[in-house]
């Protein structure tokens, strides 16, 4: 991978992360994990350029990068002692099919029946890989034990 | 008549059914209000459940609340419109109580919050005059000055139009639709329907993100609508429908989900409407 390949990604990443980072002060989180939800962001968005960049489908490279994201909330939410929301949705921000969905919606008012239909299978396939990386981690997490609750 | 049979007042009597709902709970150093705990367990969850937890969470946290405070038999129930639960304490005096969820919105401070109270009491349980101020407390946001929140609603709207391939004028112009987005959430009234408010705010940022391609700020309009879009879209309900759906509350995700799906479908017709009534001829 060359450099001038690389760059336009790692600005994108920085972007994003930011990006991210502001939204999460919309949604009300607590400042303290802002630093944690700008990293989860970034990282997440990077996974996905990668191996989209690689040449990996849609589906499988936002599986992946959703995946992580999972991960990555599970492990700070233990960490931290929060729930895993507070880091896992906000990582996956970056890939919301914000974009095709908006161009989805153009074709349909274009009346570019082409169009529509392989954007909208786009955003589809998007949100049905974001799926399958949430889905293989939650039905893992469910089974651990919650931290800092006694059993009684 | 008087002699019908009645099956379940003979259940109850047979149990020695205490009336009054005081009890003192093995272990506890203080007597429990058996109908008073049930309340604020319930509301404990139910203010969860506004702030965004999932079903999971918010019935696990009541059963565990429930069970600290000496219910031998919790049964909770959720959806995203309602919180149920009913306990059975070791005597056999029992007690249903539903709240009904109107709105939900994201509010992680204040889930964070009730999340580390509910940790806490479920280890070591206080008395319930202590456990009401400490959910009052919990409930309570963070302060957060206005003028933050909307700052932060104008430079994500402005981040997302660059992100998603937008220049600086795009990211400029994407300033102004931030802005009108968010303060239309945070001057949102109480009784409008949420689906009406998400296609008329979608609308209103529409003809505005129109507005500035036309007096020349915005070279992409495209990428000026799809800042605002992420603003409102429901990306947060989407993934936590998902999470509930393959975690077995299967009635629960599928509400969330078609809500979320009912509340995309609002936002591009909104956004095609603008494009309507502000002139194809842009695009």
């Amino acid at each position: 991978m060359r450099l001038d390949e690389l760059l336009p990604i790692l600005w994108t990443t920085v972007v994003i992360a930011v990006s991210t980072l502001i939204y999460a002060i919309l949604m009300r989180v607590k400042l303290r994990h802002l630093p944690a939800i700008g990293i989860g962001a970034g990282t997440t968005y990077l996974i996905f350029a990668l191996l989209d960049h690689f040449g990996w489908s849609l589906i499988l490279s936002n599986a992946v990068a959703a995946l992580a994201a999972a991960v990555y909330g599970e492990i700070m939410a233990r960490l931290q002692k929060a729930p895993v929301s507070i880091y896992s949705i906000p990582s996956i921000i970056p890939l919301v099919p914000g974009g095709s969905l908006y161009y989805t919606m153009a074709a349909l008012m274009n009346g570019d029946q082409a169009e529509f239909m392989s954007r909208g299978s786009d955003t589809l396939m998007i949100a049905l890989g974001i799926a399958i990386g949430i889905i293989s981690v939650s039905v893992i997490a469910v089974f651990l034990p919650r931290p800092g609750f006694k059993r009684r | 008549m008087g002699s019908v049979h009645n099956p379940v007042s003979e259940r109850t009597s047979s149990r020695n059914w205490a009336p009054e709902p005081e009890k003192s709970v093995p272990g506890l150093d203080f007597t429990v209000d058996t109908d008073r705990m049930l309340s604020l367990a319930i509301q404990i969850s139910a203010v969860m459940l506004e702030s965004g937890a999932e079903i999971h969470r918010v019935e696990d946290t009541l059963t565990r609340i429930c069970r600290a405070y000496g219910a031998e038999e919790v049964q909770a129930f959720s959806i995203p419109s309602l919180v149920a639960a009913t306990i059975t304490m070791p005597d056999g005096y029992h007690k249903t109580e539903i709240y009904r969820i109107s709105a939900i919105a994201n509010r992680y401070d204040v889930l964070e919050n009730l999340n580390a109270l509910s940790r806490r009491i479920c280890a070591d349980p206080i008395p319930l005059d202590e456990l009401a101020e400490e959910v009052d407390k919990a409930k309570t946001p963070d302060r957060r000055p206005k003028w933050l929140i909307l700052l932060c609603g104008i430079v994500a709207a402005a981040g997302f139009a660059l992100f998603f391939g937008g220049d600086w004028r795009d990211a400029l112009a994407a300033l102004p639709v931030g802005a009108l987005i968010t303060l239309l959430d945070m001057t949102k009234p109480a009784k409008l329907h949420a689906l009406a408010f998400t296609v008329l705010v979608s609308v209103a940022a529409g003809l505005l993100c129109i507005l500035t391609a036309a007096v020349g700020l915005a070279c992409h309009i495209d990428k000026v609508m799809i800042g605002g879009i992420m603003l409102l879209i429901p990306g947060l309900a989407f993934g936590t429908s998902i999470r509930e759906l393959l975690c077995g509350d299967i009635i629960a995700g599928s509400l969330r989900m078609i809500q979320a799906l009912l509340t995309a479908i609002c936002i591009a017709a909104g956004f095609a409407v603008a494009i309507v009534i502000g002139g194809g001829w842009l695009l």
